[in-house]
């Protein structure tokens, strides 16, 4: 095998390896820079001892609202449903009661008894049956 | 060839690192709380401090803080390790740091910690490094251009200021800042050339000097 076609394979192999060219030539310019140096002067600030512990408590605290909430939201839908299935419940037996007690209807009832009354009176087997007792006797015999 | 080595090795540390930090989740989103407290106590200084050098408000940096490893602890259980584990917590980082400056660009705010404390002999809130070795002409003159510095990197626009953080800081690669920023390589390496040439105007009068001594 000749050595060109040893080469690509090789090269590509190689260069997964090293490191990214830029990366070491910027890491250079950086080291090199002034205002880079300055910046060290600077330094990053660190959180005081704490820290972990406060935000380890934030982290229970959050996760515990946020179960909570989640209960909280189950309550509610379970609430939901089984309060709309008894109101449903509620609303046809009241439906279906209002027809028997609705004092219109009781009015109407006691109307129509009314005219039953008085049509009994107009009839003719109520005069002729209490012809005598008629206070509506005709005088004119 | 040295600094090939050198690579190699941050690199190599680098992904052992990851790998730590990915097994930390499995085992934070199986409840385990004592891999969330490591997890924490690995990364609090590169999240403070980033979050601090961004805001230049020490209250409000622990704050966030805190909420950016709520975030991270709340979406344990959908973790999937597609990227390197850092680089998803500082995307965090920015989207709460970037809603901060909006929140703060939309609001009037007034300083908890008013600047006069600091003129009093009070500090500024960040730890300082020990300045008890130096003279007190020395450990003013330190303080002096540490303000300055902090009022430079300050003054940069939000995603400059987080690249430069990110860069100087916190050794983060250009692919790596370009991710976080979701923006290119390219574009990243722009951003810091000009957050770079910022600081050097801004900063001239203490580069023209050696350092920690001070403008004249």
């Amino acid at each position: 095998m000749r050595n060109s076609e040893l080469r690509p394979v090789f090269d590509s192999k190689m260069k997964a390896d090293f490191p990214n060219d830029d990366d070491l030539r910027e890491a250079g310019l950086d080291e090199n820079d002034p205002v880079w140096r300055l910046l060290a002067e600077s330094p990053r600030p660190e959180p005081d001892a704490w820290f972990a512990v406060r935000t380890l408590a934030r982290c229970r605290y959050a996760m515990a609202g946020a179960e909570s909430h989640g209960i909280s939201f189950g309550r509610i839908w379970r609430w939901t449903l089984g309060g709309g299935l008894g109101l449903c419940l509620a609303v046809l037996l009241v439906t279906q009661q209002i027809p028997a007690t609705s004092p219109t209807d009781l009015k109407q009832q006691k109307v129509q008894a009314a005219f039953e009354v008085m049509a009994n009176l107009d009839s003719p087997e109520t005069d002729s049956t209490s012809s005598s007792t008629s206070t509506w006797q005709d005088s004119s015999d | 060839m040295k600094d090939e080595i050198r690579y190699d090795d941050e690199r190599g540390a680098a992904n052992v690192s990851d790998a730590h930090d990915k097994a930390l989740m499995t085992r934070i989103a199986a409840g385990d709380e004592s891999a969330l407290r490591d997890l924490i106590e690995k990364h609090e200084g590169a999240v403070y401090g980033t979050i601090a050098k961004m805001l230049g408000d020490p209250v409000e940096a622990q704050d966030l803080a805190q909420q950016v490893f709520v975030r991270v602890y709340r979406a344990a259980g959908s973790y999937r390790a597609t990227a390197q584990f850092k680089t998803w917590m500082f995307t965090i980082v920015r989207n709460l740091v970037f809603n901060e400056h909006r929140r703060r660009s939309r609001a009037t705010l007034i300083p908890l910690h008013p600047p006069e404390n600091e003129g009093q002999g009070g500090s500024s809130g960040y730890d300082l490094p020990d300045l008890a070795t130096k003279t007190p002409g020395e450990g003013a003159l330190q303080k002096e251009m540490m303000e300055a510095i902090n009022r430079a990197i300050l003054s940069l626009p939000e995603q400059q200021r987080l690249a430069i953080v990110l860069r100087r800081y916190d050794e983060f690669s250009y692919e790596e800042i370009a991710s976080i920023l979701k923006t290119s390589v390219p574009a990243t390496k722009s951003l810091l050339f000009r957050a770079r040439e910022t600081l050097r105007e801004a900063l001239k009068d203490y580069l023209e000097i050696p350092s920690g001594k001070g403008p004249h």
